[in-house]
């Protein structure tokens, strides 16, 4: 139980973790600095002493709850000249075919071919969302064309995943990581701007 | 015209939902970002970007302004005005030296 989470703020009403991103939406206005510091003391408590599947609930529910908290804030980076000026980058150097000749120059052998932190998640992660048959789609569908595809690098993930070694990033399927990246930022940019649109019509209905 | 959608009720509920769907989604590309951002797989995939001259190419540049706001108008990313004002240090390049941290900087920051 993530004691001091949502808990808090809803006059000590128990909230399965499932359901938690869900009422956050609904609360979250009510949050003070002093329940953001309870909730997180709660959410480090809960995860100390959480079993390993518990600990993987209680760290993607904490994710939705920093995400409803701090939007805005990520909202504003990500649509301020830097930050769009990177992804724009990003993706430009694959328009231009810069990352490919990137990753011909790159000295692969200096590599080991073990995973590193990170990359079971990661892996676990693409491997989850590909199974959603509608996430892996909705990214590509953000890149430029002649680059809407990852199925390298879904291929190694899956055989990764399956193995259990989650080494997944090589000459290989480094186009199509960068391809990912490149989908995930554009993606991530544009639903914070939608969410923000939803939030201003909503403000002038009420 | 149609009463339902003329409800103030109904709107309010429908722009509840949207938000929801909105959160729904922004949720899974998190989750995908944050996975990527705190892999090592990123960092290497940084080493290969920033290895050479691809330093420039993902180093942004206040003189490119308007190719970042075409970027972000193709792309319906919108933008905040106030945030695309002149960098108070006179390099237009970012305040930060390394591209690498400057990049992660802004990549991790979200």
């Amino acid at each position: 139980m993530i004691s001091g989470t949502a808990t808090t703020c809803r006059d000590g009403e128990s909230i399965n973790p499932p359901q938690f991103p869900m009422l956050i939406c609904c609360v979250i206005r009510q949050i003070t600095l002093d329940l953001h510091i309870k909730t997180v003391v709660g959410y480090l408590n809960g995860y100390r002493n959480a079993s390993p599947e518990e600990q993987e609930k209680y760290a993607r529910c904490f994710s939705s709850y920093l995400l409803v908290f701090c939007w805005r804030k990520m909202h504003s980076r990500i649509v301020s000249w830097p930050a769009v000026g990177i992804i724009q980058g990003l993706d430009s150097i694959l328009t231009n075919n810069s990352v490919m000749q990137a990753i011909d120059d790159f000295a692969w052998d200096s590599l080991s071919n073990k995973r590193g932190r990170g990359d079971r998640t990661l892996a676990k992660v693409l491997a989850a969302a590909a199974a959603t048959g509608t996430v892996i789609p909705d990214i590509i569908k953000l890149l430029p064309d002649n680059h809407q595809s990852i199925a390298k690098l879904l291929e190694v993930v899956n055989c990764a995943v399956m193995d259990e070694h989650y080494h997944i990033y090589n000459k290989d399927t480094a186009l199509d990581f960068h391809r990912l990246l490149v989908g995930t930022l554009i993606g991530w940019a544009r639903s914070l701007e939608n969410l923000k649109i939803a939030k201003m019509v909503s403000k002038r209905h009420k | 015209m149609n009463a339902a959608l003329d409800d103030p009720s109904f709107q309010k509920n429908l722009c509840e939902t949207t938000q929801i769907d909105c959160f729904k989604c922004l949720d899974v590309y998190a989750r995908v970002l944050t996975s990527i951002l705190a892999s090592t797989s990123f960092a290497t995939h940084m080493r290969v970007l920033l290895q050479t001259e691809f330093i420039s190419f993902v180093t942004p540049k206040f003189a490119n302004l308007r190719v970042y706001k075409r970027f972000a108008k193709d792309h319906e990313l919108g933008f905040e005005p106030a945030s695309w004002d002149a960098p108070a240090v006179q390099d237009d390049y970012m305040e930060v030296g390394d591209p690498k941290t400057s990049c992660e900087l802004v990549l991790i920051g979200l």
